[in-house]
């Protein structure tokens, strides 16, 4: 053959790939419509995520098709939602945690609605009076370190600052990125006012501030610094699917910050029944079992059981939480005053 | 004195005539639907995110945003950092990219062609693999720095390039050296060596030759160049982000993207926008400007003799272009290939890595989620091909052969998307269609739309260069001989366009497949790309399964500007 | 089919055309002028590629400057040729045919017939872009005169080539316009393309046409002294008109009294006149009116003849003079010319 019966052969091959790629994806304008939809994050909704699990479960018992979908981070969550206020395309919106409760109140796009199913939770994890948003895992903040590098980790966030560490810690911008956010509030509920001189004293050590937990917990397993902000259940994902423990999770003398997760009903959603019945549905064991090692946070029911690998996701002594309300008022100030610090 | 050597006169401007009158109508018609296109689907949607940034509370029009932007000094430090980075770049580009064009331009060797797409291919790549690459080669642990710790027997990382401006400005070289490559390559190969022989014999060498003889020709190229680079440059957002370090470097679209972040309801990030537009704006006219005059430039002079290039390498001179080979090996191929050969592994036990071709089995396996990925990218790719293909290449031929006055401005304003980043016309799409009475958000259509947008300029400067070039007694032979305006255009125009037109479809593919930001708004379970596959991977761990995607992305696009130069075609 | 070009203006910032002739059925006219002078705009304007600012051109009495230039069935030779390179040596050929709608078995005749008729039989298949430049000139040529074209212009066509190349293809014009005789506008810089290929000669100079004669009479009786120092070569001396006695003229000049028969009605007794006769209209001898004694400067051996360069009193005057002629540099000599053949021209203005 010659080259143009090669490159037409090709170019053949290619636009009938493509086509075949095209009809199915064409093809669902046949499905019926979807009888529930929800707005979650990205790796709630990949394969390796919760979703897989537990949609299926919850269509088989109650009979109907739901579709969840993936709209960025969780802080994209929230402004999607926002942003459909007025002909809202979603019923549930998943991935509302503490920290942005506030901003999803005033903005006045959810529902509430208390499920009989709270009282499987702890009080101090329902994190919302209002119960427009349902809590259904959480977690603590927490350094990461590697072992193999680093032998004498630091024990506080004090410690942090010690110049060993000089440009060895990864961490996030609290703009962007719901550890970033969780960091700097961390800061201030232990330092107060003073947090922006701790910030100072921390900044020789970053290497870099990420936008995003990926990217950043990326560079950290390249080995680009030996230390990073992250959940103190990191390290069972290494030990559950690397079996290595060589990462490892520090708590902190002054506490770990927490984080809860929550989902919520949309006002104005087209299917507010099936809405509830999913809510109640996250509180039961189907949903809550399926979270350790998909979500890879604890789940609220403290009555399930979690993995072997759990073991190396220390539970904190001392668990910080500021206020939602002392959040909301002082939260972009404190940004502003954080962002104008870490640009110099 | 007669005018001889003028474009050909638009056949329908300044027609007093009224038997002339119907040349009007086909530029008109011609014009029509993609004008119709661009206004549906990308002005709307622009305008209904920047609209944003020119209301006040109440709703009605106001400067007062973009006042009180242009007041604030935060941002002002952002808009002249962001320019500054772009100059910075934009000189590294160039500086690393004239040593490149030259061996392009005036020698022969064997895979030239290889060359020549592999080092194109960095500039589609989505920023995602770009960083992924960089930080797996420059970075404290990467291959570079291992390497040589191992050498010298050091402990720490001897080279700490990245989270600097070093590193953005080094990741923007590597992005944008190719362009600048094949604008100037292209015109400097027009230049008969003769008048450098001629120089020489009288006693010209060296620098003094390069900088009287040659620069003044290869002037408009590298401005040209220069000016398109400084554009992607300014709008550089992936690259900033992840290896400038943190909130100290930051640009416009930075900060746009951390806007809209916070809040899809943009006020200040659209503002922030606006003023990227315009600067963009600004630069894509100078841009056209100086295009016309490099295209009319030089004609004959493609087929001489060129000598081979390992030759000369062997010789003293040659010395200077080895180390300069070398540097842009590491700069601009290690990463990606780096990416490539970490692809190649499995995670066994323990955290350790092992050689596997284990992702590439789970990535070709049928029915799994990878290779519904890299279908759909192709499908996307297909179809925004044949659809920026006739958009650009009717919006080229309009506008090489318009001489009204604006109609440059215009054609600026056709070369719009450039200027805009593709997250704003992401967030567009998601605005300006939410009470739309067909679903266009969630929709494969809807994708290859952003897509074809995003791509059509590309496809217009590559048709572009090649009608302006095209000698004026060609149509005029054509007109002679009884065809009218619709014959011009399909019987001599076209087919004479022909392999510009195979390069605008390759970009055009490049540029689809390693589309990331607006793809991540408008996709769903079912239209999953390779760029996205890649970008969930990262966040899950999966790194060696991510640059495993990335590596099929970069061979699609090598194939794809494999074709170019099989084809022949030139960016202008 | 004739054409005429009836009181055409065309005003350029720095340049002004200004036209008014015709060129008649089946003649060759050769527009002849030094570079700038407007003639391929003269060209472009006929062909339709540009419009005139006033005036109208008309074909056989039909008013063709309405109409766009792919509807005006002219032939044009490009000075580049302007082959289409996407095309092969008879789709070339065959292009016009096919944008006018003749029937694929006529064109492919037709093609044949015109690659016959240029002497590139079988070239039908060759590529344009590997043929030798009097091939695609020949090519131009063919594709130019497909259609049947009422009108053919030839823009420089033979500029590019070699001189001998030059010569033959300049017989192969002249033989295919001849057999076809189709009215031909030729533009050229080169005069002696002119004299050889004209029926006619129009020069022109800046924008306008100074003259439009045969070539005799150009070269023999130039209107003014432009033309006549375009065309071949010229002595010219200054001087005063003494006497005027019907078609006789006797100006006083440095190099003495000079005869001529000229109509000299518009010089009045007194006017600065420039007297202008060609070398090869002198010669050596006594016996003749007008006779200048001088010495021999340079000389010019041209095998069927020399050019002799003689200086009088200061004076260049060049003689065209055969072989048995020559003679030696340095040494006097004294030649005369033929008071027939001086021409008359006012003086300063030239």
């Amino acid at each position: 053959m010659n080259k143009t019966q090669i490159s037409m052969l090709a170019a053949g091959l290619v636009l009938l790939l493509s086509l075949a790629a095209g009809a199915a994806i064409a093809a669902p304008a046949i499905e019926e419509e979807a009888e529930l939809v929800i707005y979650a994050y990205d790796s709630f909704v990949a394969e390796w995520g919760p979703a897989p699990k537990v949609i299926p479960k919850f269509e088989e018992t109650h009979g109907v098709k739901v579709m969840i979908i993936s709209v960025g981070d969780a802080g994209q969550v929230l402004n999607r939602a926002i942003l459909e206020r007025d002909n809202p395309q979603a019923d549930i919106v998943l991935g509302i945690d503490n920290n942005m409760l506030s901003r999803a109140l005033e903005e006045g796009v959810l529902e509430p609605y208390r499920s009989p199913n709270l009282k499987n939770v702890p009080d101090e994890l329902i994190f919302d009076a209002t119960h427009s948003v349902t809590p259904f895992d959480y977690g603590y903040f927490a350094f990461i370190y590697d072992s193999k590098v680093l032998e004498d980790p630091p024990e506080s966030l004090e410690e942090l600052t010690d110049s060993r560490f000089r440009k060895k810690i990864i961490v996030q911008d609290s703009r962007t990125s719901s550890p970033g956010l969780g960091f700097l509030l961390w800061t201030i509920a232990v330092y107060g006012e003073e947090y922006l001189e701790y910030w100072d004293r921390l900044r020789p050590n970053l290497l870099t501030i990420t936008d995003g937990w990926d990217t950043a917990y990326g560079m950290f397993t390249s080995g680009e610094a030996p230390m990073v902000l992250s959940y103190t259940t990191s390290p069972a994902y290494h030990v559950e699917y690397e079996q290595t423990e060589r990462y490892r999770a520090l708590l902190f003398a002054e506490g770990n910050y927490l984080q809860i997760e929550g989902m919520g009903i949309l006002k104005g959603a087209r299917h507010p029944q099936l809405a509830r019945s999913f809510i109640d549905f996250i509180l039961t064991e189907d949903f809550q079992e399926e979270i350790p090692l998909t979500n890879w946070m604890y789940p609220v029911d403290p009555t399930i059981t979690t993995p072997e690998s759990f073991r190396y996701a220390p539970k904190p002594e001392r668990s910080l939480q500021l206020p939602a309300e002392e959040v909301r008022k002082n939260q972009q100030r404190w940004i502003d005053a954080w962002v104008k610090l870490v640009s110099r | 004195m007669g005018k001889t050597g003028q474009p050909i006169e638009a056949a329908w401007a300044g027609s007093r005539r009224a038997a002339k009158g119907s040349a009007v109508i086909l530029p008109v018609l011609l014009l029509a639907a993609p004008v119709f296109f661009l206004l549906l689907f990308f002005y709307f949607p622009l305008g209904s995110v920047l609209v944003g940034g020119l209301t006040d509370q109440s709703g009605r029009f106001s400067l007062g945003i973009v006042a009180a932007l242009l007041g604030n000094p935060y941002y002002l430090k952002i808009i002249g950092f962001t320019v500054w980075q772009a100059i910075l770049s934009t000189l590294l580009s160039v500086l690393m990219g004239l040593p490149g064009a030259y061996l392009l331009a005036r020698y022969d060797f064997r895979g030239k062609r290889l060359i020549q797409a592999l080092t194109t291919v960095p500039f589609v790549l989505p920023s995602i693999i770009v960083v992924l690459g960089f930080v797996r080669f420059f970075g404290n642990n990467g291959v570079l720095n291992r390497f040589l710790a191992a050498l010298f027997g050091l402990k720490e990382p001897p080279l700490k390039v990245l989270y600097s401006l070093q590193a953005i400005l080094l990741a923007h070289a590597f992005y944008n050296f190719p362009i600048v490559v094949r604008i100037v390559s292209s015109l400097w190969r027009r230049i008969h060596p003769s008048t450098e022989e001629a120089a020489r014999s009288l006693g010209a060498h060296g620098f003094r030759l390069f900088w009287r003889v040659t620069l003044p020709r290869i002037l408009p190229g590298i401005l040209s160049a220069a000016a398109l680079v400084f554009i992607f440059c300014l709008l550089s957002f992936a690259v900033v982000l992840v290896l400038g370090g943190g909130p100290r470097y930051s640009t416009l679209e930075v900060e746009v993207y951390r806007l809209a972040k916070v809040s899809l309801d943009l006020k200040t990030g659209s503002a922030l926008s606006l003023v990227g537009a315009v600067i963009s704006l600004v630069f894509l006219y100078i841009y056209i400007k100086l295009q016309q005059r490099s295209s009319f430039a030089e004609q004959m002079a493609e087929d001489y003799e060129r000598p081979r290039l390992g030759a000369m390498l062997r010789s003293a001179q040659g010395v200077f272009y080895l180390l300069y080979l070398l540097l842009m090996a590491v700069v601009v191929l290690a990463p990606m290939i780096t990416v490539v050969a970490y692809s190649f592994q499995a995670r066994s036990g323990w955290g350790q890595q092992e050689v596997s071709v284990e992702w590439y089995r789970r990535i070709f396996s049928g029915g799994g989620p990878y290779l519904r990925a890299v279908l759909n990218s192709l499908f996307f790719a297909v179809m925004t091909t044949l659809l920026s293909l006739p958009l650009g290449t009717v919006l080229a031929y309009v506008g090489s052969r318009s001489r009204f006055a604006g109609s440059q401005l215009l054609e600026a304003l056709m070369m719009l998307p450039i200027g805009i980043s593709s997250i704003i016309l992401g967030l567009g799409y998601l605005k300006a269609y939410q009470n739309f009475p067909w679903k266009i958000v969630g929709s494969w259509y809807a994708i290859v739309f952003a897509h074809t947008v995003i791509a059509y300029p590309f496809v217009i400067r590559v048709a572009s260069a090649t009608f302006r070039k095209m000698k004026s007694s060609l149509p005029e032979a054509a007109r002679s001989l009884g065809a009218g305006p619709w014959q011009l255009f399909w019987y001599l125009e076209l087919p004479l366009a022909r392999s510009a037109l195979v390069a605008g479809a390759a970009f055009a593919f490049g540029i689809s497949v390693g589309e990331i930001n607006a793809t991540l708004m408008l996709y769903n379970e079912k239209l999953v790309t390779i760029p996205v596959m890649v970008y969930r991977l990262i966040g899950s761990y999966n790194f060696i399964g991510a640059c495993a995607m990335g590596s099929v992305l970069m061979l699609f696009c090598f194939f794809a500007f494999l074709i170019i130069d099989r084809a022949g075609g030139e960016v202008g | 089919m004739s054409l005429r070009i009836q009181t055409v203006e065309k005003i350029y910032p720095d340049f002004r055309l200004q036209l008014n002739f015709e060129v008649r059925q089946g003649e060759l006219l050769a527009l002849l002028g030094p570079s700038g002078c407007g003639k391929t705009t003269t060209l472009r304007l006929i062909a339709g590629f540009i419009d005139p600012d006033s005036g109208s051109l008309h074909m056989d009495g039909r008013r063709i400057d309405t109409l766009p230039a792919h509807r005006r069935g002219i032939g044009i030779v490009f000075q580049d040729y302007a082959l289409f390179p996407h095309l092969n040596v008879g789709d070339n050929i065959a292009f016009g045919t096919c944008m006018q709608g003749w029937s694929r078995r006529d064109s492919k005749q037709r093609t044949e017939e015109l690659l016959r008729l240029v002497s590139l039989k079988g070239y039908g298949k060759r590529k344009v872009t590997r043929l030798s430049g009097g091939e695609q000139q020949r090519v131009a040529l063919a594709r130019a005169l497909a259609p049947r074209p009422h009108l053919l212009l030839l823009d420089e066509p033979l500029s590019a080539l070699d001189a001998k190349l030059r010569k033959s293809l300049r017989k192969e014009i002249l033989r295919v316009q001849r057999e076809l005789s189709v009215t031909t506008l030729y533009v050229t810089h080169d005069q002696e393309e002119a004299l050889v290929l004209g029926d006619r000669i129009a020069v022109m100079r800046d924008g306008h046409i100074e003259q439009i004669d045969t070539p005799e009479r150009i070269y023999n009786r130039p209107r003014n002294l432009f033309v006549g120092t375009f065309l071949g070569q010229a002595n010219i001396i200054q001087g005063r008109l003494a006497e005027r006695e019907g078609e006789l003229a006797v100006v006083k000049t440095s190099v003495g009294l000079l005869k001529a028969t000229w109509p000299a009605e518009e010089f009045d007794v007194g006017d600065e006149i420039v007297v202008f006769f060609r070398p090869e209209h002198c010669s050596l001898g006594r016996d003749r009116a007008n006779r200048i004694r001088g010495r021999v400067i340079r000389k010019e051996y041209l095998g069927s003849h020399a050019l002799v360069e003689v200086e009088v009193g200061g004076e260049p005057f060049t003689l065209d003079l055969s072989e048995e002629q020559s003679l030696s540099v340095g040494s006097d000599v004294e030649f005369s010319v033929d008071p027939g053949r001086c021409c008359l021209f006012p003086a300063a203005r030239s």
